[in-house]
């Protein structure tokens, strides 16, 4: 997908993408896409604007009031830090973040599905000594979980899953995309197994992080200083 | 729900205002669980969606710009994508499972009044009367795939018709919606 799609066929793109109804591939490079272009980021927003007008005219259902209390204890915001128990309260095991405003990227669509239940589930999450600050999910495009990136003082703690296939021919490297418009920022090489500790590039302490890109690159990263081929996006977010 | 309140709301959420963020909620959580409901099925999982959706919604309200359509749009966007995401999860999970406990969203509409148990509780809008000027069916497929989260196939199960017929359909059905709403 490249800046020479029609207006028209970015168009519909954006439109089926806000729908939902992309196959899974056409999917992420639009995201990619998204990355890069300002044109296709207000095409899909136009669609979102347009679509989800028939989510707003549906009369509202109002939700059971432990959802209130649910975001309330996992923004730390109220006094209920310690929810009820019961098989009904999936998310209850989750250590307690950090709470600090972290601005971000603009809303990534496609992030982090099951975050939460990625994060109680990997093992060493929840025996780091100090609490994450921020965390993204990388995922493929059937939503599987590939690494998780977790932002600490310390640096970026990446830990991979079984679905990340090794190679001897090619790494995938990490990159910080700032909200400036400034050129990728690379954040070093990526784990193909196990977890691996990244410095903490200072650019986080200095400028809102619209996403992190992971790209693939020959052996050793990037020979150009740039992402050759944008894989897969994330959204750093704060819990 | 005033517009103009909601961003008030919106913009205070984003300054860290804990109260701003509950009567953002209080206003707008009927909306996104409806929507939310609609796409999940299960109350549960709709809840879950919705409670992620105000999460985000609370560290990105600083990232919200008026090029990105109303608050509420925007806010619906946020929970659809996560429904979306968490269906497309449940499905590729659903592809590894053999004994086919996954019970999430797939059942069939309700075949006699489709359409009606679509547009059951909500106000007609200006899109709607662009809607109109769709074949049913091109119509169907939308709304199957907006209010409910369908991909393509389930609306080709859901109305019976071949793969082929429902893309273009859709596709060409989009693209008759945005030239009758410019």
């Amino acid at each position: 997908m490249t800046q020479q799609l029609s207006d028209r066929k970015l168009d519909t793109l954006a439109a089926e993408y806000v729908l939902g109804t992309l196959e899974d591939d056409t999917r992420l490079k639009l995201q990619r896409l998204m990355v890069t272009s300002d044109r296709a980021r207000k095409a899909v927003w136009h669609w979102e604007q347009t679509l989800n007008a028939l989510g707003a005219s549906l009369n509202d259902v109002q939700p059971s009031s432990r959802v209130w209390r649910r975001i309330e204890a996992r923004l730390g915001l109220g006094e209920t830090e310690v929810v009820e128990a019961g098989v009904d309260e999936p998310h209850q095991n989750v250590t307690p973040l950090r709470t600090s405003r972290i601005r971000q990227g603009w809303v990534w669509p496609a992030i982090a599905a099951a975050l939460v239940l990625v994060m109680i589930s990997w093992n060493g999450w929840q025996t780091t000594s100090s609490a994450p600050a921020q965390v993204a999910v990388i995922q493929d495009a059937s939503a599987q979980a590939l690494w998780s990136v977790n932002l600490t003082e310390d640096g970026l703690l990446v830990t991979s899953t079984r679905q990340v296939t090794a190679s001897s021919e090619r790494d995938y490297e990490l990159w910080l995309v700032a909200a400036d418009g400034r050129a990728p920022v690379s954040l070093g090489l990526l784990p193909e197994s196990g977890q691996r500790l990244l410095p903490r590039n200072a650019l986080f302490d200095a400028v809102d992080v619209e996403v992190l890109a992971v790209s693939r690159e020959p052996e050793g990263g990037s020979p150009t200083g740039q992402p050759t081929e944008v894989l897969y996006t994330a959204q750093l977010v704060g819990l | 729900m005033n517009e103009t309140d909601v961003l008030k709301l919106l913009m205070q959420t984003a300054e860290g205002n804990a109260q701003a963020f509950r009567q953002l909620y209080d206003q707008t959580s009927g909306k996104l669980y409806a929507v939310s409901l609609g796409m999940m099925k299960r109350r549960d999982l709709a809840e879950d969606a919705v409670q992620d959706a105000f999460v985000r919604i609370w560290h990105n309200a600083g990232e919200y710009r008026a090029e990105k359509g109303a608050v509420l749009t925007w806010m619906i966007s946020i929970v659809r994508y996560r429904c979306l995401d968490l269906l497309r999860s449940a499905k590729a999970r659903r592809e590894h499972l053999t004994d086919g406990d996954v019970d999430l969203a797939g059942e069939p509409e309700d075949t006699d009044t489709p359409e009606g148990a679509l547009n059951a509780g909500r106000d007609r809008i200006r899109i709607d009367e662009c809607l109109d000027e769709l074949e049913d069916q091109q119509r169907h497929a939308i709304q199957l795939a907006y209010f409910r989260g369908m991909t393509h196939q389930e609306v080709c199960g859901q109305l019976d018709l071949p793969l082929g017929s429902v893309k273009s359909w859709i596709r060409r059905g989009l693209q008759q919606l945005k030239r009758c709403l410019e």
